[in-house]
């Protein structure tokens, strides 16, 4: 459960609330006492300045109650909000280490839901739950000691009172059981429609499909309310029936008393009847009011219960990369090595790569060439470490990646991805990026944007570094993206460059200007680019063609031309045809 | 790092969006007025029924002090009456409480379905302005709390003051002084209430935009993981959302228990009322002004006060919630929508294709114009490529033609009619569009292939998937093209193009846009596609955006364009005759091949 995640502090807190929430309770019930000692008074005909002493006295016992109170909810609502602070923050880092396998087998609104909507319907439910959890043995105990000694049949029937509302409040709660379930799916579907529409929004008003997705998105807002107004169907006949059964048991308990006095002749017992039949009453409803607060949390605490299950699902997940612990740098040399790599992604049958053996030496610059689909993004991924092997194993720097420390591993790379990423925030901020970015000065940032390419527009721009880039770099043209993102790579400088395809947004000029820069380069790192077009590779180091997940050739430009069939073939065709 | 939305200027009034929400709720008025007269039924009754259980004691109690003999049978029509009363209570109160919890998953659901509507007719610069997260946010969050709370504050507070002036009015009947002493406290609570709402309406406020805040932080971050992680930027990302979270739990921290306070006010109101009336009376009772028997029905009528007071200390508390949603819920409504074209024209029969740009310059911010002057005659048919660096504003080309965005000055015409006059669908509905930023959806291939296009063939569909050299990939797969996209990123780049471009050939239009259309597609495969695509244009007006000159050589007519101007233009062999600088961009790709 959920408390596990309790601290010593929160343990305190709910301690104190304890303390607080007895207070009030013996306040509360002083209050009544006070009225009537006041009425009592004025019946007396007592001096109106005896009654304002004991109006005094109320009033200050009123505000003392309300100072319990307050500090008592204080210590709940902190306990809760405080928990969900924590919880947030483990969700958060446990996300943070995850894979885009991991990632996978939540989906990204889902991580987004738990993270954000679950914690809050946990927080919401704690701090109602905590002074109902409190007050209820409380006050069944007050009472049980109150009315113990009188006749069974004022027992039985508020247990019979006691166990109607426990009954129907059970049964509600396994009628709805799977519909609170379903609320925080429905509300990742309401959460995916949305952001889909936002995300797809040009290609949805090129092909008018805008109707399209609001109509899915109806479609999940209407499932919503159906299974809410399903859940409603029963779960709103709990208040009901809890008013209801509190109603007739007063009446069963005034029937009873009647029928007890009829039965006897004695008037010193009748008596006690008649004021135990009153006393009775009281606190037979202030039991049955305590039962009914509970079951009624218990009733609406089911969504948050299905919250709570998404929230633990998710914190004591564990990713399918285990982090290494190997935090040196290797021999820091740039090298990479596949030993016999095959790999199939997770859920899927369909070997992506097979059997791959190749080692990069240090300051190498290597290509890797391919169709569509043929496995080029995924053999860098590998050496990222974003999966894992399915057999073989990759080494960097003479040591298997999965010995690394993730930062450790991450501090020999720089990366380009296919697909860019731009954060909100300044130029700056997205090109000297990361942990190492203190490291760094503005000669450095210039330095990257002129081998990037991205000099003169940035020169451009408004405020130049300090240019706020919107979410997504939506104020950027493709090509100027693709080059922050290259920018922030070269920024970097790690051993090792990965450049998956980053350059198909770019003009030949700009493309070959930026080639030849990252050429001249002076560290020489070493280079893996990921491509297309033969003429870009032919002067690297060395050319990995793949072909279905499997290397067909492997070598120089001139090696490749007589020894692969398949590398000849896309050469000569791309070659003549730009001639 | 980006300051987020934080410093607008505090407006702390709930009363504006209150009514606002009531007004736009009209459709469910009546229903309402319905839960409100039921409440005040139910209060009625039930503040009844306890003097006829007070009867049967009385009854018990008169027969042991006078020594008759108690006979049940005697309270039977008093306790029948109780039933029929309780049992008419549960069917009241079981009907309004439906009524009440269904109206507000329906005006839940309204609100959704506004919200999202709104989103198509916003324009695409509006919302490339805002955070995914925070719309977001505003979708779920607040219309959570829209639908938690809106209506049963609402009625609440309606029937609350109701019941508050009936009871005033009755007390005012009894005793107009001790109705003074009693109003003062209640005076003075509001008083206290009226600060306590202006003070936590600004934390209620908080709490919503912490809550889009941390939906934005979340989503960026979950988003961008891979590139996050792999520059160890994890630590700077958890500074950020650790500020947030820390705002989160103050801010929610301080609403709730501003919340709180409501009830203790009432509370504390409700003895001070008790304690002012009953010196008030033993006055008046020294004086021989009032009775004891005054006191008593005055008690009565304070002790029936409480309930509404309590009612409306929680439903105040409920109604800052629902104020500081609706106002977000409002100002995303409210974003300024597109002009409506409901009256411009439409396209009879098929267009020609001719398209013409007249002086058009255009600038996405006011002072940075990214077009200038441009001049275009494109005659039906004719296959334009537009060429250029990255940045020149080629994209705002394909931009302007989609009617994304509409010229400054200047116009485009399309067979001679000024695109702004006709129908932004009908513009869209005339071109097959590849746009640079490939999207896919969640759902099966077959969806997103045929994606706004209606009855199309399962033959179509695998022609255009030839055509494209898809077939392998979907014949191959199970479900062939039912085959589930669970997650677009699972696709390489090139596929995800591939599936763009065999959408745009389903779509079938007159006219073509290709903004980068296959840069991402091994040279093989573009070599099929670009097959394809020559069948695809023959005879229809197109517009290609590219870098590989194999996919611009074969224009008709190839324009250069640099820094929003056009630079050069004629076809490939005129350009490279004319040295300029195509003929330098043509000759870099050749570059390495020396």
């Amino acid at each position: 459960m959920i408390l596990r995640y309790f601290t010593w502090k929160e343990w305190m807190l709910t301690a104190f609330c304890v303390v607080f929430v007895i207070v009030q309770a013996y306040l509360d019930l002083r209050i009544p006492e006070y009225m009537s000692v006041i009425t009592d008074a004025i019946v007396d005909n007592q001096d109106p300045s005896v009654i304002t002493g004991y109006g005094v006295q109320m009033i200050a016992c009123s505000l003392l109650s309300i100072a319990a109170s307050l500090l008592g909810t204080m210590m709940a609502v902190k306990a809760a909000t405080s928990l969900c602070f924590m919880i947030r923050e483990r969700l958060f880092d446990k996300v943070s280490q995850f894979t885009p396998g991991d990632v996978d087998s939540f989906s990204v609104d889902s991580l987004i839901t738990r993270s954000t909507n679950d914690v809050t319907q946990v927080q919401q439910f704690l701090t109602r739950a905590m002074q109902t959890i409190i007050l209820v043995p409380i006050i069944t105990g007050w009472g049980l000691i109150k009315i113990s000694g009188s006749e069974w049949e004022w027992t039985a029937a508020t247990v019979i009172g006691v166990v109607i509302t426990v009954l129907s409040i059970t049964l509600v709660i396994w009628k709805t059981r799977s519909g609170y379930r379903r609320i925080p799916i429905l509300t990742d579907r309401i959460n995916h429609y949305s952001l889909e529409h936002l995300t797809g929004l040009r290609v949805v008003r090129a092909y008018n499909a805008e109707r399209f997705q609001e109509r899915k998105f109806e479609e999940a807002s209407d499932d919503m309310m159906y299974n809410s107004m399903n859940i409603w169907k029963y779960s709103s006949l709990t208040p009901t029936l809890s008013m209801g059964t509190s109603n007739f048991l007063m009446l069963a308990i005034y029937w009873v008393g009647i029928l007890l006095i009829a039965g006897t002749d004695d008037p010193d017992h009748q008596l006690v009847l008649f004021s135990d039949m009153i006393v009775f009453s009281a606190y037979a409803i202030q039991i049955l009011g305590a039962f009914m607060r509970l079951g009624l949390m218990i009733q609406f605490s089911t969504r948050a219960f299905a919250s709570i299950g998404r929230v633990e699902e998710l914190l004591r997940y564990e990713p399918v990369i285990p982090d290494g612990s190997y935090n040196g740098t290797g021999d820091g040399s740039g090298s990479i090595e596949f030993d016999n790599v095959s790999f199939t992604y997770p859920g899927t049958d369909v070997e992506v790569l097979h059997d791959i053996s190749f080692r990069i030496d240090p300051g190498e610059t290597v290509a890797i060439m391919g169709a569509t689909g043929s496995g080029k993004s995924t053999l860098v991924n590998l050496i990222m470490r974003l999966y894992k092997c399915t057999e073989g194993k990759v080494t960097v720097n003479g040591v298997d990646v999965t010995e690394y420390e993730r930062r450790s591993l991450n501090s020999q790379i720089s990366f380009v991805p296919q697909t860019n990423t731009i954060f909100t925030g300044t130029i700056e901020f997205n090109i000297n990026y990361g942990s190492t970015a203190p490291e760094r000065d503005m000669d450095d940032i210039h330095m990257a944007e002129s081998i990037a390419q991205a000099s003169e527009f940035i020169d451009g721009l408004e405020g130049n570094e300090s240019f706020q880039l919107n979410e997504e770099g939506r104020n950027l043209s493709g090509g100027q993206r693709q080059r922050i993102s290259i920018a922030r790579a070269i920024c970097k400088d790690a051993p090792i460059w990965i450049l998956d395809d980053p350059f198909s947004a770019l003009d030949f000029i700009t493309d070959s200007r930026l080639r030849s820069a990252i050429k001249e380069y002076r560290d020489a790192p070493t280079k893996i680019f990921v491509a297309q077009r033969v003429g870009t590779v032919m002067d690297s180091d060395k050319i990995i063609v793949l072909d279905e997940g499997r290397i067909v050739g492997i070598g120089r430009h001139e090696e490749l031309m007589k020894s692969c069939k398949l590398y000849r073939e896309v050469a000569e065709s791309q070659l003549t045809e730009a001639a | 790092m980006a300051k987020d939305i934080d410093d607008r200027p505090e407006k702390r009034r709930i009363w504006p969006h209150i009514l606002r929400f009531i007004a736009y709720s009209r459709p469910y008025h009546l229903t309402f007025a319905m839960i409100i007269a039921f409440d005040i039924i139910l209060m009625v009754m039930s503040i009844l029924a306890p003097n006829y259980l007070g009867s049967i004691a009385d009854y018990a109690a008169d027969c042991i002090e006078y020594g008759r003999k108690v006979i049940p049978d005697e309270v039977v029509p008093t306790v029948l009456l109780l039933v029929a009363i309780y049992a008419l209570i549960m069917i009241i109160d079981r009907t309004k409480v439906l009524a009440e919890w269904n109206t507000e998953e329906k005006i839940g659901n309204m609100v959704r379905k506004d919200l999202s509507s709104k989103v198509s007719r916003i324009s695409v610069g509006s919302l490339d302005k805002m955070r995914k997260g925070d719309v977001i946010s505003r979708f779920v969050n607040d219309v959570d709390t829209i639908r938690l709370r809106s209506v049963e504050s609402i009625t609440r507070t309606f029937e609350s003051v109701i019941m508050l002036g009936g009871c005033v009015a009755m007390m005012a009947y009894i005793d107009w002084r001790l109705m003074l002493a009693a109003m003062v406290p209640v005076v003075f609570g509001f008083l206290c209430m009226r600060g306590v709402v202006r003070i936590s309406q600004k934390y209620y406020r908080a709490q919503s935009r912490n809550l889009g805040r941390m939906n934005t932080v979340v989503e960026e971050t979950y988003r961008g993981l891979n590139v996050i992680s792999l520059y160890n930027g994890l630590e700077g990302v958890k500074d950020r959302f650790m500020e947030v979270n820390k705002d989160l739990y103050k801010v929610s921290f301080r609403s709730r228990m501003m919340g709180e306070l409501m009830p203790s006010i009432t509370g504390l109101v409700n003895n001070l009322g008790y304690v002012s009336v009953c010196i008030t009376a033993s006055l008046l009772i020294l004086d021989g002004s009032a009775t004891f028997g005054t006191l008593v029905a005055f008690l009565a009528y304070v002790k029936i006060c409480n309930r509404p007071m309590m009612n409306l200390s929680n439903s105040l508390g409920g109604l800052q919630e629902v104020a500081a949603a609706s106002e977000r819920i409002f100002e995303f409504l409210d974003t300024p929508e597109m002009d409506d074209e409901s009256g411009k024209g439409i396209i009879d029969g098929p267009v020609e294709g001719r398209v013409r740009f007249e002086d058009v310059c255009f600038s996405y911010e006011p002072g940075n114009e990214v077009i200038h002057d441009l001049n275009l005659d494109v005659i039906p048919g004719m296959r334009v490529a537009i060429v250029g660096p990255t940045g020149a504003g080629k994209t705002t080309i394909s931009n302007l033609l989609l009617r994304y965005y509409d010229p400054d000055s200047g116009s485009i015409t399309l067979d001679g009619k000024d695109i702004r006059e006709i129908r932004r669908e009908e513009v869209r509905r005339q071109f097959g569009v590849v746009l640079q930023d490939v999207w896919l959806f969640k759902g099966t291939i077959r969806q997103n292939l045929v994606f706004g296009t209606e009855d199309v063939s399962d033959e179509r569909i695998m022609d255009a998937c030839r055509a494209v050299g898809l077939e392998h990939f979907i014949s191959s797969h199970k479900d062939g093209l039912d085959m589930p996209i669970a997650n677009p990123d699972s696709l390489s780049s090139g596929q995800r193009q591939q599936i763009s471009i065999a959408r745009a050939i389903i779509k079938d239009a007159p006219m073509l846009i290709m903004d980068e259309a296959t840069s991402s597609v091994d040279t093989r495969t573009e070599g099929v596609i670009q097959d394809a695509m020559d069948r695809l244009m023959k005879g229809r007006t197109s517009f290609i955006i590219a870098h590989r000159l194999s996919t611009i050589k074969s224009a008709d007519h190839i324009i250069v364009i640099r820094k929003g101007e056009i630079i050069e233009r004629g076809t490939h062999e005129e350009l490279l005759s004319k040295g300029g600088f195509y003929r330098s961009l043509y000759d870099s790709q050749f570059e390495f091949c020396e």
